[in-house]
């Protein structure tokens, strides 16, 4: 259920801490993206 | 730049906001997952059963294809080094600039036209052993045992799995040993 290595990964849209919509699509043909999704904010490791 | 870095998680934007400014502020976007709860974490296939992501990193490359996974034990920092090496792959000046001291890769990979990721006592490594024996194909092995650095290539290819054997046919990667897949990847050398 993970996605994997080769797969086109799903747009999405969300709203930034500075209020803004970021996309996925946005960065297209732009910009490599890392994405790091971490568990809660204020639980540092 | 030429790499954007996003984060995410399940945090109300409020809290992200917060946090933020008690970071003293933070240099790229960090974007909720608010509301629908935890649904591009589900898209990704990283929503815990607790209502949070697990800590896991992506990589995108310009067209939109993933080209590395890590989903890393939450109570752990994740590799920065390794990181490091794929963006490098991907965007060499990123690499440069994020402070890699070395060229772009922590550990440089073989280079040659198959790369065999194997273990010394796995079944499957051996049948692919025999049958590229069996065929006359010469390779290089690399024991992810011992070349940490390459199990963990490995690991990024294959979901967070140290899964053996991995075929590394002059950069397609063939996770398992996939028999009709890796016959045609080898007939067109």
């Amino acid at each position: 259920m993970i996605l994997k290595v080769g797969q086109v990964a799903p747009d999405f849209a969300l709203k930034s801490h500075n209020g803004q919509i970021v996309r996925l699509s946005d960065y297209r043909d732009k910009l490599s993206v890392v994405m790091a999704f971490f568990p809660l904010a204020w639980t540092p490791v | 730049m030429k790499t954007q870095v996003l984060g995410l998680s399940v945090d109300s934007r409020d809290c992200l906001r917060a946090w933020a400014e008690s970071l003293g502020g933070v240099t790229y976007p960090l974007l909720s997952d608010f509301y629908p709860h935890g649904r591009v974490a589900q898209l990704f296939g990283v929503l815990r059963s607790d209502g949070r992501s697990e800590r896991a990193i992506f990589v995108i490359d310009k067209n939109g294809v993933i080209r590395y996974v890590d989903v890393h034990d939450i109570d752990e920092q994740p590799d920065n080094e390794l990181l490091f090496s794929v963006i490098g792959e991907l965007e060499p000046e990123a690499a440069v600039r994020w402070g890699a001291t070395q060229p772009v890769v922590a550990s440089p990979p073989p280079t040659g036209d198959l790369v065999l990721y194997c273990t010394p006592w796995c079944p499957d490594c051996k049948r692919a052993r025999a049958y590229l024996a069996e065929k006359g194909i010469s390779y290089i092995e690399v024991d992810i045992s011992k070349d940490r650095a390459a199990a963990q290539r490995v690991r990024g290819w294959a979901n967070g799995n140290e899964t053996t054997p991995t075929f590394d046919v002059r950069g397609t990667i063939v996770v398992e040993f996939e028999r009709p897949r890796l016959e045609k990847l080898l007939q067109t050398r």
